[in-house]
């Protein structure tokens, strides 16, 4: 075994988020490592179709299920167009996990507020779940996500239940022009729409994830409403192919996203010089 | 304190080892230059030379090498590790910078997660370097706090003195060789020194190296680049040639139902190595990428390792199709410190 070798995952469900947007639930094909396999919210793993390559993508399930692992993909090129035309039964390599997570724990006590534009969700999606899952240790849970358009949104069956939910406040939005005659959320870009919500800074924090401008912007409208930088998580995406400090990819700065990352605060990205 | 051993010549290091059956590695020349080949006799091998056009990374970092097998024929895919077991290795005669280049990788590919094909590769080779006698205007080893007869990354270093030639004997596999080749007449010290004092001007070209990482720190955003470095085409000559860079993609190569993954050499200058699938790429102009090198080697490796991520061998500047000058590059940034 090298540090390059996967392990292998077996496709048990294919979820259809969007047109373009798939979840796989795979399950270990190794019993032992079924049973030992840990991460922790925020860490991302390399996902491999053979004979196309892989492709560094967020573990998007709960850290609570066990054996069983969930992936967002967004058909966008070579390696996620196979991983998107990935059928039940098929078998997927998988490295990880990699990188640090979210302190979660750290945020005990605290409102939590949760902001998304399109599949940048899936990047906070497990610790989102998390959080949940220790409801009472946390105060308001609040998640503002926004998508270009109503088809871009994920999550759709989870997004139904938040809106029932006292658990969570769910805002949902969709850029201009991508809402229809019955939509019922908002109509505005995410940094927008979190303006108009005013946030407290008192007591909170926030996880931003999505595109990289849509998180330039958000962090300045957090920071424009009393945020500390420190209080703002959030999770970059370089591309990346080792996972593993070496390839040198996805060094910015001081930083490899994937050993140092890919969860910074805003201070520690304000550090960093303007080339991610 | 190293072990200082009289050591007749460098051939008769490669005349043992091949006799001995063993792999060597050593400069061969080919028509106007010279390169790091396998030989099976001494014969084959020529110490008469200034640098060999290749570094030796690739010995123990191919350009392109196979990490996994699979076949995708059935349901089940097979996948195959690759071998990492490779023969015991001693690379005879490199030159001090190219020696010292190892530990740096050393560094990248053995911190945290061990690469094991690379580590397989330095654990079954022994390095015995040759102390430079010649250098030309592009050699700036001293600026990066080495010397032409530096001892760093050598398990043996050869001297060519006024007497002869020393063997010094750094390290572990240094000695277990030293007793294969029988060397047991101790060497002067005396010797050493002088031949240390004209080491040290062999290399003319200098700049003061100490303040690179804070300038460089400090100026991220300085007209400088755009002006000296746009001139880059991104064609990653400097990186494939240097002894330090270590920049790679992981590719599968299928052929129909079964194929590899590999490894193969990558580089910051080029403009695929940043970009995006969306079309995003954060370093979208050529000279960004080429500053991308500069950072990565005089400020982010060392702020991470200790030390700078170039041993000044100057083989950038003598490939570079475009006169685009590493040294020239410093000297500007060492003048502003």
């Amino acid at each position: 075994m090298s540090i390059y070798s996967p392990d292998l995952l077996k496709v048990s469900e294919v979820l259809p988020e969007t047109s373009e947007i798939i979840t796989l639930v795979m399950d270990f094909q190794d019993g032992s490592l079924a049973k030992r396999f840990s991460f922790k919210p925020g860490q991302f793993g390399l996902f491999g179709a053979f004979g196309e390559g892989e492709c560094a993508l967020a573990i998007a399930s709960s850290p609570f299920t066990k054996g069983q692992i969930a992936c967002s993909i967004k058909k966008i090129g070579k390696v996620t167009s196979s991983l998107t035309s990935t059928n039940v039964g098929d078998i997927i390599g998988f490295r990880g996990p990699y990188g640090n997570w979210f302190p979660l724990d750290e945020m005990k006590g605290k409102k939590v507020f949760f902001i998304a534009g399109g599949i940048g969700f899936s990047a906070i999606r497990s610790s989102l779940l998390s959080v949940l899952e220790n409801r009472n240790d946390y105060k308001k849970v609040v998640l503002l996500y926004g998508a270009r358009s109503i088809d871009e949104l994920v999550y759709k069956r989870e997004l139904a239940e938040y809106e029932k939910s006292s658990k969570i406040d769910l805002i949902k939005t969709v850029d201009p022009g991508g809402e229809s005659k019955d939509w019922d959320g908002k109509v505005g870009f995410v940094p927008s729409v979190l303006e108009e919500l005013a946030p407290k800074p008192e007591n909170s924090v926030a996880i931003v994830c999505g595109p990289p401008i849509m998180i330039k912007i958000t962090v300045a409208v957090l920071v424009q409403h009393g945020f500390k930088r420190k209080d703002i998580y959030t999770t970059l995406e370089n591309r990346m192919k080792c996972g593993l400090g070496k390839c040198g990819r996805c060094n910015i700065g001081k930083v490899y996203v994937c050993k140092d990352g890919p969860v910074f605060t805003a201070a520690e990205i304000a550090e960093f010089p303007p080339d991610y | 304190m190293a072990k200082l051993l009289k050591i007749e010549s460098p051939e008769s290091v490669v005349e043992k080892l091949t006799s001995l059956e063993k792999r060597v590695i050593a400069p061969v020349r080919d028509g106007k230059l010279h390169r790091f080949l396998p030989v099976k006799r001494k014969e084959e091998v020529d110490f008469g030379y200034f640098q060999a056009e290749g570094s030796m990374k690739g010995f123990f970092f191919p350009a392109t090498e196979g990490i996994l097998k699979f076949s995708t024929g059935t349901k089940m895919p097979q996948v195959e590790e690759h071998e990492i077991e490779f023969p015991e290795t001693f690379v005879v005669g490199c030159r001090p910078c190219d020696a010292a280049a190892l530990p740096i990788q050393d560094k990248v590919f053995e911190w945290d997660y061990v690469d094991e094909f690379y580590k397989a590769r330095r654990d079954s080779t022994t390095i015995v370097s040759l102390a430079c006698t010649c250098a030309d205007n592009n050699c700036f080893c001293t600026s990066m706090g080495l010397a032409p007869d530096s001892p760093e990354g050598s398990d043996i270093l050869m001297v060519k003195t006024e007497e002869g030639f020393l063997a010094e004997v750094l390290t572990k596999k240094g000695e277990k060789l030293a007793s294969l080749l029988d060397l047991k007449e101790k060497g002067s010290s005396e010797d050493r020194r002088r031949s240390a004092v004209s080491a040290s001007k062999l290399i003319t070209r200098k700049f003061k190296s100490e303040g690179v990482p804070g300038w460089l720190e400090s100026n991220f955003e300085d007209p400088l680049w755009e002006k000296m470095c746009t001139k880059c085409i991104g064609c990653a000559a400097c990186t494939f040639v240097c002894p330090t860079c270590h920049c790679f993609d992981i590719v599968d190569e299928p052929v129909g139902t079964s194929g590899e993954r590999r490894k193969n050499w990558d580089a910051c200058t080029l403009w695929h190595f940043t970009a995006h699938a969306s079309g995003y790429n954060p370093r979208d102009m050529q000279h960004k990428r080429y500053r991308q090198r500069i950072m990565h080697k005089f400020d982010y490796y060392p702020d991470k390792f200790g030390k700078f991520l170039c041993t000044g061998c100057g083989r950038c500047i003598r490939v570079c199709p475009v006169s685009l000058d590493l040294a020239e590059v410093l000297e500007e940034i060492s003048s502003r410190i």
